[in-house]
């Protein structure tokens, strides 16, 4: 995935066309990205401690990533009741991974 | 939300929908390797747990064949699915810690641009422990111990074991600076050496070849439970430093 450094022109472009996807326009779902590209599955508990939020705000959040096709969450029946889980999808690894090698190359250009 | 507030905010709160700065997705960042370190930890504690067990129903098998009542080649039996149910429980553990520490990599490496040297220690690992199983199937069925054919006793089969045990600390302590690339926690490195230490002893006890008669089982059993102590305590520090490690990213 990582290449040579590339030129700051290419990679700004690159950066501006990631973050053109409205799932990215948040610092909290790019934070819930990374974590779920580094765990694969999360409860929204977990993800709750990890960003410091709301459960109103988190559940917005997850809708937005799963309209963009980077999570798919899940709700199952378990002894102390419901628990739902999100789990990244490979377009959302994908994503993310796309993401950080940009965000690497253009830390190293400038 | 002026471009400085935005780069010192932390990446939490209900921010608004429009383009991140490369602050906020550093922060983000961090913060998502902080908790990942947390995960790790409480992984790793359970990992500690199982092998604990492990070497426990391994070592101790015998008496708890002895404590339920069987003999002879039930007993055998018994013991051989104890340590198999033991040892597949303690491996699958293991297995979830590389498949981390895959994934972990993985992400690191987008950030980190190219070191990927995973494969090399998780296939050396992966590698070894089927050298280590095969010898010892092979040893086991070549020297075997009379009347029994097929269950641990043979004189050169546990020497051959102990031998091949030597080398997985290191592979494991260089799978363990991959999960924690910061800093390894200091549970991690108490443990390997505990074991890496019982597999020397146990190997001098067993050289030259022996019968499993000529070998002082009380020592090999001391020794053994002192590792099963050392990874129970790793465990059970792992899993409330990685409490405060938890604490420490909510404050």
């Amino acid at each position: 995935m990582a290449g040579r450094p590339v030129a700051v022109p290419d990679a700004l472009k690159d950066l501006g066309e990631r973050f053109n996807d409205p799932a990215l326009k948040s610092s909290t779902r790019i934070l819930i990205l990374i974590s779920l590209a580094l765990n694969r599955r999360m409860s929204v508990v977990r993800i709750l401690t990890l960003t410091g939020t709301e459960k109103g705000s988190i559940s917005n959040h997850l809708k937005k990533l799963e309209a963009s096709g980077f999570v798919v969450t899940r709700t199952s029946k378990t002894f102390g009741g419901y628990r739902t889980t999100v789990e990244i999808t490979q377009k959302g690894l994908q994503t993310c991974i796309e993401l950080l090698t940009t965000f690497s190359n253009f830390k190293q250009s400038v | 939300m002026s471009q400085e507030n935005r780069n010192s905010a932390p990446p939490t709160g209900l921010d608004a929908d429009e383009p991140v700065t490369l602050g906020e997705i550093k922060n983000a960042t961090e913060r998502a390797f902080k908790y990942q370190r947390y995960i790790a930890r409480r992984t790793f504690a359970l990992y500690y747990l199982a092998w604990a067990a492990a070497i426990l129903f391994v070592v101790g098998s015998p008496n708890l064949m002895t404590l339920v009542g069987l003999s002879g080649a039930l007993g055998e039996t018994f013991q051989l699915i104890v340590r198999l149910i033991a040892l597949a429980g303690a491996a699958s553990i293991t297995a979830v810690i590389f498949r981390d520490a895959r994934r972990i990599l993985m992400v690191r490496r987008a950030l980190d641009r190219g070191k990927w040297i995973y494969s090399r220690y998780a296939g050396g690992l992966i590698l070894w422990m089927f050298v280590v199983a095969s010898a010892y199937v092979v040893v086991s069925w070549y020297f075997p111990t009379p009347p029994s054919r097929y269950f641990p006793g043979p004189a050169y089969s546990n020497l051959v074991f102990y031998a091949l045990l030597l080398p997985i600390p290191f592979l494991l302590y260089r799978l363990m600076s991959l999960a924690f690339p910061d800093q390894r926690p200091v549970e991690g490195p108490i443990a390997l050496t505990t074991f890496a230490v019982a597999a020397v002893i146990s190997l001098a006890l067993y050289f030259p070849p022996k019968g499993n008669s000529e070998v002082d089982f009380w020592k090999l059993g001391w020794v053994w439970g002192a590792t099963a102590l050392v990874w129970l305590l790793s465990a059970v520090y792992a899993f409330f430093s990685a409490q405060d490690e938890l604490e420490a990213l909510r404050s």
